[in-house]
């Protein structure tokens, strides 16, 4: 046990909640990933541990400003540092109902540290289930605040249950002042014929951590459709692992990022193809700037039996700087021998022959630098089905990189 | 109106114009013909304002003003438009879109109010249908996809919507087949007029039969070796420009 782990665990020597004992025992056993290990090879935890001492002193006591959704009608769900904030009366309608507390199934072992420690750690949880056939007109918008205002990080788990045939819309929006750490560990399982659309701003305080680890499970013929979008954070890391158990099943994963000064932001993904008949498709866009790194690692494994298997994968990276830097991981495990796989990772420089012919029609540099970009992560954005929270999305990039809207003209 | 005096380029460290005088008033069209490396797309990406073009000598004025000192989208508010030899393909973002920020980031350089919508819609379509370009050309992004043809056609679009006063065409024949070279020519020779200057650079002689030409120079080795009217053309077609003082004849 290290001394992270010891620390951290004292926060919970009287907590009797035996479900969270397993997490709490592996998360003792192996304590914060380092750069040692495979998967963390490229985004190193260090300088989260202090973050995670309980025995900090805060940095800040106020009330946050609460954003407007990002979806316009949206149920929203209050969660300021970690903590569910007012009640949950917006549930028990078209079929959808949430439930505080954490449901998550501590007692599987993932082999995920992260996932431990927050489902060991979480200060509260949301359970999200939708009756079978429910299909609600109005998106589910989580709101996560953090402040600052609490030592030790905070740490939240989520669980969403779809029933068959039912379809919704979930955005999480995590947005924040100060430094702190921000961990959330999600399950995601859709029955047969489920849709979700899931739909992430990950827009913190760029003094703070944000480590999301997403277990997603898909039915028969159900699809998951899943766009992130990474601006904020000094580190951050969202990871998601995608099972597709059901045959005819599929999912869709898109990112885009854009990372400035010294950001660093990790999207690792893992999709099991168990099952004939499935397919995934992957899009991940990221512009780099000033010393910002990008990491992406995507990991596709076909089983034995997963015949006729289709597996998309593709990261592209957009460097404003010398000194931005991406490290693109891919790595595809095939044991099935009818399938179409196929995945592609490039980092390049703005196309100086493309901003020259802009300006030579008039239009100035910054505002071509920022055509071009928005053009580079129009790919990913494509994904999201609503125009208003597509632009809002956009226009947090172009904010986030200090462009100019461009489009507008 | 267009005034290049004793210009020195260099590319790379390698002087490519090497002491070009040229004046083209307004009303007048002049065409620059001349071989392969003479230095003719080297001074159109100059007179555009390319980075890597560095003016190592003399000087160019445009309507009385230095051109030089100019950012290469000051220049296309000022009136200069470059067509371009290639133009550059540009995925993700709309033909349609393209135009409309081009046109209104011109005029509000120039200080005019930019178009709405409809203004810049009904603008668009009536040159579009001019040229043979459909709603669904100007929906896809920029000269991707495009052929040679449509390419060089987006470029006469693009001129016409901008107005420039003045006009710098670089190899707008090449990849033409014949039809496509008279829709161009026919495009271009509606924008002529008392106001406005054009310079066109071509290897061949035929864009010429198209669109005639007040003058005609030649350019060898990064200078202009002989100047005269429309006839010079067809001469140098006849002896080639092995007799023209330059030794890379093409």
């Amino acid at each position: 046990m290290d001394s992270t782990a010891e620390i951290l665990l004292e926060r919970f020597s009287g907590d009797a909640d035996t479900d969270r004992t397993a997490a709490r025992d592996r998360f003792r056993d192996a304590g914060l990933p380092t750069p040692k290990q495979e998967a963390w090879k490229f985004t190193n935890l260090r300088p989260l541990a202090q973050f995670l001492d309980a025995r900090t002193e805060p940095a800040n006591d106020s009330r946050p400003a609460i954003p407007d959704t990002l979806v316009d009608g949206a149920y929203r769900v209050l969660i300021i540092d970690g903590r569910i904030d007012g009640d949950l009366s917006d549930a028990g309608i078209d079929g959808l109902s949430l439930a505080q507390g954490s449901g998550l199934q501590a007692d599987t072992d993932s082999g995920r540290a992260l996932r431990d420690l927050s489902i060991a750690m979480a200060d509260d949880g949301l359970r999200i289930t939708l009756d079978a056939n429910a299909t609600p007109p109005r998106a589910l918008e989580l709101v996560f605040i953090g402040t600052g205002s609490r030592s030790g990080g905070h740490h939240f788990t989520l669980e969403i249950a779809l029933g068959s045939n039912s379809a919704l819309t979930v955005v999480e929006h995590h947005l924040g002042s100060n430094a702190y750490a921000a961990t959330l560990a999600t399950d995601v399982r859709l029955a047969d014929g489920a849709r979700l659309r899931h739909v992430k701003l990950q827009d913190e305080s760029t003094e703070a951590f944000h480590l999301s680890d997403c277990a997603v499970e898909i039915g028969r013929d159900a699809s998951h459709e899943r766009f992130v979008l990474s601006v904020g954070s000094r580190l951050a890391r969202d990871e998601v692992h995608v099972a597709l158990n059901g045959q005819g099943s599929s999912v869709r994963l898109l990112g885009a990022y854009a990372g400035r000064g010294q950001q660093h932001l990790d999207h690792t993904t893992h999709i099991d193809h168990a099952v004939p008949n499935t397919s995934s498709h992957e899009v991940y866009k990221g512009v780099l700037d000033d010393r910002s790194r990008g990491v992406f690692q995507g990991g596709i494994r076909v089983m034995k039996d997963a015949q006729k298997t289709a597996g998309h994968q593709l990261n592209k990276a957009l460097l404003l700087s010398r000194q931005a830097e991406i490290d693109s991981k891919p790595a595809l495990e095939i044991y099935a021998d009818d399938v179409v796989c196929s995945h592609g990772a490039t980092a390049g420089e703005i196309d100086e022959d493309a901003l020259f012919y802009l300006r030579a029609r008039g239009i100035d540099a910054q505002a071509a630098k920022s055509l071009l970009v928005q053009a580079f992560l129009d790919e990913a954005f494509d994904g999201i089905a609503d125009e208003g929270l597509r632009e809002r999305l956009k226009d947090r990039v172009h904010g986030a990189l200090q462009l100019e809207g461009a489009a507008h003209g | 109106m267009l005034k290049i005096e004793n210009l020195h380029v260099e590319v790379d460290g390698k002087e490519i114009i090497r002491g070009l005088d040229l004046e083209v008033p307004k009303g007048e069209v002049h065409a620059i013909m001349g071989p392969n490396g003479a230095g003719k797309s080297t001074l159109s990406y100059t007179l555009a304002g390319r980075d890597g073009y560095t003016v190592t000598d003399g000087r160019v004025t445009f309507q009385g003003r230095d051109l030089l000192d100019r950012e290469p989208e000051q220049r296309a508010a000022d009136g200069l438009f470059l067509g371009f030899q290639y133009p550059v393909e540009i995925p993700g973002v709309a033909t349609l879109t393209f135009l409309k920020t081009a046109v209104n980031a011109v005029r509000r350089q120039r200080g005019e109010e930019e178009y709405d919508a409809m203004q810049f819609m009904k603008l668009v379509r009536g040159k579009a249908k001019d040229l043979n370009i459909s709603d669904e050309m100007l929906k896809r992004p920029v000269n991707v996809g495009f052929s040679g043809g449509e390419k060089k056609r987006n470029e006469i679009l693009q001129m016409a919507v901008l107005d420039p006063a003045f006009c710098l065409l670089d190899e707008t024949d090449s990849g033409l087949d014949i039809d496509a070279l008279k829709v161009v020519a026919d495009g271009v020779n509606a924008l002529r007029g008392p106001e406005r200057g054009m310079l066109i650079i071509t290897h061949y002689q035929r864009l010429l039969d198209h669109i005639v030409p007040d003058r005609v120079h030649i350019l060898a080795e990064g200078r202009i070796v002989e100047s005269g009217d429309k006839s010079l053309a067809l001469e140098l077609e006849k002896k080639g420009y092995a007799s023209f003082g330059s030794d890379r004849a093409a």
